[in-house]
């Protein structure tokens, strides 16, 4: 009895304080994956959102032009007849000219939302995207599902730079690091991508293409897999590298030495050295080691003078005991600090059809 | 006397039965993390803060060591009559009175601000009414059992919340965890914030004092202070963990903006089948409020009778639900008009700290100080 | 409040009891041929039997046809009696017992339990000859499994207690007798072993039994009604059962069994909720095999609670746990649909509530055709006429498969009122509402007694030694010890230890 009482009680008192709206009825809202940001006229943005379609509806795509991030979330839900959610927003792209200018604003707005996940996922898209993804809408309409697995793909496999807010964020906020991005660009209608493009805080200040991001790989990850890296200058391809960085200072911090340890395979080789031959093998790991310390040099050499440390090399000087910089004086250091590259390159197995006479020393190819 | 086909309230009230000795622990261990656990590492930050959380388990433990002196005398273990014994009816009358002030309100912050959290990740569009009626019901529902199960309930909400510590021991592994963000671990200079960290770690520890009224539950007090330790220590060893995973996690810089790391790193995992489990881990949280607002009102159900004088009558049915509906009209009362802006709450959150620090500095100390003074008066005569 | 006046009521119902009989012995009528005839009138198989004989005179035998078993009576008594030749009725009848009645009331019970009224040198003497008609045994319907002894209880209560006898031949298993009910005068026997099972659980079982006050008993349900500690439950706070050995393994645990007349139930207590999930099956597979059935019990038991409620609460509160694409499978099936998810899982949920009810009833000949319309056509039906949503018939059939995985029948049917109650609180409050029933069933659990032992044991309070048989069943070499939670008087199993 006095149980029933209480209940009453209880469902009266809620009943005057006010039972929630139910909002996230399933079949009432749109949950949105796909966000595209692009520099609009008069410092706004362009927001431009690909809407799932329902119950033969056709999918669709939504442009807004705002100046604020969540007012163009709430524009973009007035111009559609159901309203539109963000929880389960997997991908973010931003343009290229909107990432030049700056991008934590609206990032931030991003992270202060409760309903968005911190896994999501983001890239710059250098070209139209808003003409591809409305051919592309034309032709399969699950177009944002398959840009999100081909996301979570690669994110699994890691030689391409996959980033997603959570790990922006950490490098952004730490000072011992720099936050990058991956490119991606539109060529002949399809999506492709095009390198790392590398932040100095918020800012775009340099991509590395495609044909060179192998470089930012080794030096960025601390252990890394690629199952192809083509070297055309030096007629070689090289495959299933597996690449260890180790980073050391000496002279108390006067001088980085970056170790770079790479094992493959010689997957094609179009040069004229004979790959029977150990002393020209040894020759030509010679000289691919130097071309790589070469290029890996020139790349640090061109991050120290925009003043960005991508590779997060600051964060080794710190150390149980001491912190020897802190951050603003890491940035200050790091512009003229001497880095020296050492490659050591170890080829497995040289892919190389032998003979048929067989000489000692020598293995059935 | 007819045997009772139901079991009455008033049986339940009648306070038969014991703890068992090893209960402490649990009693311990949850009553300190309750609130903390959820926002401690966004106020220590830096990887060297970590030696506070060692520091001030000591000191815990050596205040625990004081409460178990206390608990073992013969006027704890009387109970009610025991602290007339030892201080006089009129300033028990007026401790009490004291201490219903203080139940209403940690009880009413607490609560208040495990709602904050639930309104801000499942339901940002519902009141805040709805769910705290509902906790109240749950915790009367709880109370009216009676004091010795709802001791034994304590086993009940560490097997419920426990668990999710093995959701957050992932990382701990290479893939999410970046271990540069522990260093450095030893600071370099004194550094600030110190005094102030040491006052949230040290409020952090509190709540075993309310074991001080509790004398008489357990079954016996001889063996009880390796357990109230033991519980201590299972705190401090949480608080790290909890500590390392979200520097480990974020970084210290990081961390400084976000308010609740612990239930917003749980957004990152992403399960096969489910996603977004902070909302399940919010939601298990909820049985430690009960047990401890089921406690709260048997706690203000014997301070209000001994305000009021009433501690020779045997204890009601309609007593318990009287102490219960105050607590929850208190309770919604201060959300309504003391804890609507944020500067607001950030006070009442200060308030609560210095409250609940100087609780556990003082209740052990003066009860076992005036309990040896007491015993030496008589030794003396 | 409420509870004083059950207190009064309760003890007013004794002093009455005590008047009623004190008042009885009183008016009592005298014993005599005449009341016994009046007695019997309008009695259509009460029988008299005349019999002279030279040496013992003449002898009158009352009984009722239909309660006796009449070759008996034949080949015993009225065939001995016939040809007496000596004036001793004890002799003459020596092959049955003779009991000497004294008053009316005694008679009269006698007679209406089977036994035969036997007037001689104006005296009465009463001979216990039963009708022995009964079920044969057979197995057992609710609780049959495939490696072990099959035979099970029937209605009569000698038999079960001899089925029970003899897998216990000792002395201690001691049987007290009980009759509830003023108009059915049901037997029921108080089994429990003595030095082992704790004195206080004897005494609460014996004293509860007494104090019950009801006309008629027709099953061991009825019974545990009136035993239980807490009327409002929706958990059964005894087990039923009609095997005998788990009878006979509940009573060497330490347990008290009431065995009811006229049922082949018994019943068991106190229990646990853990041993709601427990199956004789267990102790016969393989030790590993049995812990993975039983923790999949439990899993199963909280699976087909909460899994439609989860249903519920991700569709109308929570669309950001899902994965995406069951997200868009859902959208695509939910579109369809013009209620609510709340109003579909209900009305799905009711459904099969309805089928389960309807099948219970049906004649066997028409009950597989229906199971096949029910389960099959109506549910693709309602796919196709977009009433409910293909992922939620797949979630209504689950839970409903993975709630028979619980042995006990009665727990089967507490969980789906939890079910509704779930249900609801997810759609109005989502995730937070499913945990909140979780914790007020826990709490409703944790305030459960059965024969005044908590119920949650040995979880609350907790038992080390318990935990080898609860949800995973360790070896039996391992489990030496007899469940604590129960306090018998021998703790450990083996006998080399006391």
């Amino acid at each position: 009895m006095k149980i029933m009482i209480v209940l009453a009680m209880a469902v009266l008192l809620s009943g005057c304080a006010g039972i929630a709206p139910k909002t996230n009825l399933i079949e009432e809202i749109t949950p949105t994956i796909l966000l595209y940001l692009k520099e609009g006229e008069n410092s706004t943005v362009e927001s431009t959102m690909v809407v799932p379609a329902v119950k033969e509806e056709k999918k669709q795509l939504l442009t807004v032009r705002s100046k604020m991030m969540k007012e163009s979330r709430y524009l973009l839900t007035r111009n559609y007849y159901r309203e539109i959610k963000s929880g389960q927003l997997h991908l973010l792209f931003i343009s290229e000219e909107l990432a030049r200018k700056g991008i934590i604003d609206h990032i931030n707005t991003l992270l202060l939302d409760q309903e968005i996940k911190t896994r999501l996922y983001m890239a710059v898209i250098r070209g139209d995207f808003v003409s591809y993804l409305q051919s592309q809408i034309n032709r399969q309409e699950g177009i944002d599902r398959f840009l999100y697995k081909m996301f979570r793909h690669y994110e699994k496999k890691g030689d391409m730079t996959i980033v997603d807010l959570h790990h922006f964020l950490v490098n952004y906020y730490s000072p011992y690091s720099d936050p990058v991005l991956p490119i991606f660009t539109i060529r002949q209608g399809q999506l492709i991508y095009a390198g790392t493009a590398l932040f100095r805080e918020d800012r775009l200040v340099k991509s590395i293409p495609n044909e060179e991001d192998y470089i930012f790989q080794f030096v960025h990850r601390h252990q890394c897999f690629h199952t192809n890296i083509p070297l055309p200058d030096r007629n070689i391809v090289l495959g299933n590298v597996f690449s260890t960085r180790k980073i050391r200072f000496a002279d108390r911090y006067e001088h980085a030495i970056v170790n770079l340890r790479l094992r493959g395979i010689v997957e094609e080789y179009t040069g004229d050295k004979d790959l029977s031959r150990p002393e020209e093998v040894a020759d030509m790991i010679r000289d691919l080691e130097r071309y790589l310390e070469e290029r890996i040099h020139e790349h640090i050499r061109d991050w120290q003078k925009l003043a960005i440390d991508p590779a997060h090399i600051g964060r080794k000087t710190l150390s149980p005991f001491r912190q020897p910089f802190s951050g603003s004086e890491w940035k200050r250091h790091w512009r003229e600090l001497p880095v020296t590259v050492r490659v050591e390159l170890e080829l497995e197995n040289l892919g190389w059809i032998k003979p048929e006479k067989q000489g000692p020393g020598q293995r059935v190819g | 006397m007819p045997l009772a086909q139901t079991l009455r309230m008033e049986e339940r009230l009648a306070n038969e039965g014991h703890w068992p000795v090893w209960l402490g622990w649990i009693i311990v261990n949850r009553f300190q993390i309750v609130y903390y656990i959820l926002f401690l590492p966004h106020v220590l930050i830096y990887p060297y803060m970590i030696w506070i959380i060692p520091i001030v388990a000591i000191l815990s433990h050596l205040n625990l060591r004081v409460l178990s002196i206390w608990l073992q005398t013969q006027e704890a273990r009387l109970g009610q009559a025991g602290f007339t014994q030892l201080l006089g009816g009129f300033a028990v009358r007026l401790l009490a009175f004291v201490g219903i002030g203080v139940i209403l309100m940690q009880s009413s912050i607490l609560t208040l601000s495990y709602l904050d959290v639930v309104h801000q990740t499942l339901f940002p569009s519902m009141s805040k009414v709805t769910p705290l009626i509902l906790l109240g019901l749950a915790s009367f529902y709880l109370a009216r059992l009676g004091m010795i199960s709802v001791g034994n309930f304590a086993i009940l909400a560490f097997v419920m919340s426990f668990w999710m510590v093995l959701i957050y021991v992932q990382f701990l592994l290479p893939q999410k965890a970046v271990y540069e963000h522990l260093f450095p671990i030893f600071p370099q200079n004194v550094p600030h914030h110190i005094l102030s960290n040491l006052l949230t770690v040290w409020a952090a520890f509190s709540g075993p004092e309310y074991l001080a009224f509790a004398g008489k539950r357990f079954a016996a007090t001889t063996g009880l202070f390796r357990w109230l330790a033991l519980g201590n220590a299972a705190t401090a060893l949480e608080y790290i963990f909890f500590f390392v995973i979200t520097l480990l996690f974020y970084g210290a810089e990081y961390l400084q903006k976000i308010d609740l790391p612990v239930v917003q790193i749980v957004r990152y995992i992403e399960l096969p089948f489910f996603e977004r489990l902070e909302m399940i881990m919010v939601s298990n949280y909820m049985i430690l409020i009960i047990f401890m607002n089921a406690l709260f009102i048997h706690y203000l159900y014997n301070a209000v009778r001994t305000v009021a004088n009433f501690v020779h009558k045997p204890k009601s049915a309609l007593g318990l639900t009287v102490a219960a509906i105050l607590l929850v009209s208190f309770m919604y009362f201060f959300s309504k008009y003391f804890w609507v802006l944020e500067s607001e709450q950030n006070r009442w959150t200060t308030f609560h700290l210095w409250v609940s620090g100087a609780t556990y500095a003082v209740i052990p100390s003066f009860l076992a100080l005036t309990a040896y003074l007491r015993n030496k008066r008589r030794a003396d005569k | 409040m409420d509870m004083h006046w059950l207190t009064k009521l309760l003890a007013s119902i004794q002093r009455e009891k005590k008047q009623q009989i004190e008042r009885k012995q009183c008016e009592a009528p005298p014993l005599s041929l005449e009341y016994m005839k009046q007695a019997f009138q309008n009695i259509h198989d009460a029988k008299t039997i005349e019999i002279n004989n030279e040496f013992i005179g003449k002898i009158t035998l009352f009984y009722i046809r239909s309660l006796v078993d009449v070759r008996q009576l034949q080949e015993f008594v009225i065939f001995p009696l016939q040809h007496a030749s000596n004036p001793s009725l004890r002799k003459t009848v020596s092959t049955v017992e003779l009991n000497e009645l004294n008053t009316a009331e005694e008679a009269e019970q006698a007679a209406l339990k089977g036994s035969v009224i036997l007037h001689a040198k104006n005296r009465f003497w009463s001979i216990i000859l039963p009708n022995s008609i009964s079920r044969a045994i057979e197995t057992s319907e609710q609780e049959s499994i495939i490696y072990g002894p099959k035979d099970s209880f029937s209605e009569q209560i000698d038999q079960n207690l001899t089925l029970i006898r003899r897998r216990l031949p000792i002395r201690t298993l001691k049987s007290e007798e009980m009759i509830v009910g003023s108009m059915s005068k049901t037997t029921v026997i108080l089994l429990y072993i003595d030095g082992l099972t704790n004195p206080e659980l004897i005494r609460i079982a014996r004293a509860k039994t007494a104090v019950i006050e009801y006309d008629t008993f027709l099953d061991t349900s009825h019974l545990a009604h009136f035993l239980e500690d807490h009327i409002y439950s929706v958990f059964p706070q005894f087990q039923q059962t009609d095997r005998p050995d788990a009878v006979v393994a509940a009573l060497t645990s330490g347990k008290v069994v009431w065995l009811v007349d006229n049922t082949p139930f018994a019943l068991i207590g106190p229990i646990t909720f853990f041993d709601l999930f427990q199956s004789p099956e267990d102790y016969i597979h393989r030790w590993l095999v049995a812990s993975f059935l039983r923790g999949l019990r439990f899993f199963a038991f909280l699976f087909a609670m909460v899994l439609t409620p989860l249903y519920v609460a991700l569709t109308m509160h929570h669309y950001q746990m899902m994965p995406i694409e069951l997200l868009y499978v859902l959208l695509e099936s939910r579109s369809q649909i013009p209620f609510n998810p709340f109003w579909e899982a209900l009305f799905m949920l009711l459904t099969l509530e309805i089928l389960k009810e309807a099948s219970l009833r049906m004649p066997s000949k028409s009950g597989q055709t229906l199971g096949v319309v029910g389960g099959i056509v109506i549910g693709q039906a309602a796919v196709a006429a977009k009433i409910a949503s293909n992922i939620l018939i797949i979630h209504v059939a689950v839970m409903a498969i993975a709630s028979f995985l619980i042995p006990n029948y009665l727990m089967t049917n507490s969980s789906k009122l939890i079910q509704f109650g779930l249900l609801i609180l997810a759609a109005w409050l989502g995730m937070w509402g499913i945990t909140l029933g979780l914790i007020l069933v826990l709490i409703h659990l944790h305030g459960l007694t059965s024969l005044k032992q908590p119920f949650l044991s040995p979880l609350v309070p907790f038992y080390v030694t318990d935990w080898k048989d609860t949800i995973v069943r360790l070896p039996f070499r391992w489990m030496n010890q007899r469940p604590a939670y129960l306090n018998p008087l021998k703790k450990y199993k083996f006998s080399k230890r006391k």
